[in-house]
């Protein structure tokens, strides 16, 4: 039994290494650092709660905090629906099957970075973007997708969307594939609708995939950078600056280290807050 | 923890500290990362005298030099000599004001996606030149103080706002990186943007590209509008090889160093070595005029930026603001009122 015990420690020594290494540590490190003052090129000095202080009166961080959150409140829901959708569809016997599946998938493959660099000319607020060509043949008007302080927040979403669908797509999918077809054939025996057979079948047994890929996109979501930062750079006028674009500038472009970890902190309390409630309400709705 | 400092220091910087610091240069020299040069500097009898002298006033903070300059350049004026002609309309005079700009912007086809000007919004560099050449300024001489909302300063960052609203700039421009500056230049939608010798580099690689660089537009009573910029290069004062690192940068930015670096025609020769301009010219290559126009530039034109400790969160302050003007959410007045007070705020931590 010990010799059973040492070789699971064993096993799962690198990860608790890792964990402490890169998870743990930093995180009790920049909860230190979060009541201090720091440059990084010079020593510390204990600030107190002044960081905090300061981040209630400061403008920006209120914004890009509301801007993270709709990011996150709107993008997620609909990545969910649609994705859940893509997943019943190509779940279906259909000609093509795999190749469409591979199809949604590979935007997820790619990283934020160039999947910006694709999208930031396709959005020009101009005839010489492809997106805007065509509504201008079709007769409407040119959308100024990342020039506008009303779209450019939208646009952002739509991206994300993009790249993320296929993701939750296969997630969805294996959730589907999990359900016995037992269940739809007794529920076409009882002549059930397909919107029946959806919300009393399909949706329930599927609401530990769906509660995996609500936690999942919500954190994920609230750490939103890389899209915002190639595709607007968080303009325009901030717009689409998000909070942990604000914690990047504040510790390596203005050198606060100690601003820049309070409010990783409040983001990290953020996000704990919103999944321990997920958690807690997981039982009501989620069937095992 | 100074130990920690000395690693993360030299784990940074080596034991030099290359170019590009310019807007950090305060912020690195007032965090102790910079060592001071002028015993190397007396010691070697070093001749201050080939340097130029807003260079060095740049790298001297209570007269200890930090830094020797590298690649000092002017921000010019990029001029498409092919759009310009396509369209009819004539190139400025070196002497060129706001009003000729505006004129200029405004006879290029911008309805048929041909502009005269695009206004990058990525650093304050690109809109400062239109604030001074309204008189006006962002901080006061000394840096100590925000000056940004005055009369003056409002009109040039509105002058900017309008011409974008009126579609005299295209709309992307608010988003646009140099790259995206610098393909719509060479493609000839753009007539005039600002550009460094990067740009310049990157513009002469394009084959067929008539261009020049050029001067900033200016007021009629002050002519000191071109952003004329070092970088510097440095030594870490932490590192354990100053006197080596301190032989190495010599040599850099000796003669022999800099008579290297323009065979390599990377910048415009930052020494006062006339007959570098010799090398680094292709014959026949545009721009043509370069050597001419950057030395009119440093003895006529140019001005330092207003670089300070805490220039970047400073910055960081005004561009959303400018961008809010642009948009037409804020009036020029509001947009850069609004920032006085996070502005004097950063003022007063940066100068514990």
């Amino acid at each position: 039994m010990r010799e059973e015990y040492r070789a699971a420690f064993l096993f799962l020594l690198p990860n608790i290494i890792g964990f402490l290494i890169f998870s743990l540590i930093p995180t009790i490190a920049s909860f230190v650092i979060s009541f201090m003052d720091w440059s990084l090129l010079t020593s510390p000095t204990f600030a107190g709660l002044s960081n905090y202080k300061e981040m209630i009166h400061d403008s920006v961080f209120w914004v890009s905090m509301k801007n993270t959150a709709i990011y996150s409140f709107i993008k997620v829901p609909l990545n969910l629906i649609l994705s859940l959708l893509l997943a019943i569809l190509l779940n279906k016997k259909l000609h093509g099957r795999n190749f469409f599946r591979s199809i949604a998938f590979l935007p997820s493959v790619c990283s934020s970075v160039s999947v910006a660099l694709i999208w930031s000319p396709l959005m020009e607020s101009s005839e010489n973007g492809l997106i805007n060509h065509v509504l201008v043949k079709m007769g409407f008007n040119i959308i100024p997708f990342l020039t506008s302080q009303k779209f450019a927040m939208a646009s952002v979403i739509l991206v994300g969307l993009w790249k993320e669908l296929g993701y939750f797509m296969v997630i969805f999918l294996a959730g589907l594939q999990g359900i016995s077809h037992s269940y739809y054939e007794a529920a076409a025996i009882d002549g059930a609708s397909p919107a029946t057979t959806f919300f009393h079948i399909t949706f329930p047994l599927i609401s530990p995939t769906t509660f995996f890929a609500l936690t999942t996109s919500l954190i994920g979501s609230f750490q939103i950078f890389d899209l915002t930062s190639v595709l607007t750079n968080g303009g325009p006028a901030n717009a689409t600056n998000s909070l942990v674009m604000y914690i990047y500038q504040n510790g390596f472009k203005f050198f606060r280290m100690g601003y820049a970890s309070s409010l990783s902190l409040i983001l990290f309390l953020f996000i704990f807050v919103i999944t321990y409630i997920q958690n807690h309400f997981a039982n009501k709705w989620v069937v095992n | 923890m100074s130990c920690f400092q000395d690693f993360v220091k030299i784990w940074l910087f080596a034991s030099i500290i290359w170019g590009s610091l310019g807007y950090y240069f305060y912020d690195f020299q007032k965090l102790g990362v910079l060592e001071n040069l002028n015993p190397y500097i007396e010691k070697d009898k070093i001749d201050m005298s080939i340097y130029p002298t807003m260079g060095i006033e740049e790298a001297t903070v209570d007269g200890k030099v930090y830094g020797l300059p590298w690649g000092y350049a002017p921000l010019y004026m990029l001029i498409n000599l092919d759009t310009f002609e396509k369209y009819g309309v004539t190139p400025p005079s070196m002497d060129w004001t706001l009003d000729d700009f505006e004129k200029l912007v405004k006879a290029f086809p911008a309805k048929d996606g041909i502009y005269g000007f695009a206004c990058g919004t990525k650093n304050l560099s690109g809109i400062l030149p239109f604030i001074w050449a309204k008189n006006g300024a962002v901080l006061t001489d000394d840096k100590s103080q925000y000056v940004g909302d005055s009369k003056e300063a409002v009109a040039g960052v509105k002058l900017l706002s309008d011409l974008y609203q009126q579609g005299y700039f295209p709309k992307d421009c608010i988003n646009a990186t140099a790259d995206t500056l610098r393909r719509w230049f060479s493609n000839g939608t753009l007539a005039m943007t600002i550009g460094s010798a990067q740009e310049i580099l990157a513009v002469q690689k394009i084959q067929g590209v008539r261009f020049e660089a050029w001067t900033m537009p200016q007021s009629p009573t002050n002519k000191h509008t071109t952003v004329n910029k070092s970088n510097d290069i440095c030594i870490c004062s932490a590192s354990k090889q100053k006197a080596a690192a301190w032989t190495f940068l010599k040599f850099l930015r000796g003669k022999e160093g800099e008579s290297l670096y323009v065979a390599a025609k990377r910048f415009p020769p930052t020494l006062n070595i006339p007959e570098n301009w010799d090398v680094y010219l292709n014959a026949g290559e545009y721009p043509k005029q370069i050597k001419e126009v950057s030395q009119a530039i440093v003895k006529d034109y140019s001005h330092n930026l207003p670089l300070r400790t805490g220039y970047a969160a400073i910055e960081s302050k005004i561009l959303p603001a400018f961008q809010a003007s642009m948009l037409g959410t804020m009036t020029a007045e509001q947009a850069m009122t609004s920032v006085k007070a996070d502005i004097t705020k950063i003022i007063q931590q940066n100068s514990k």
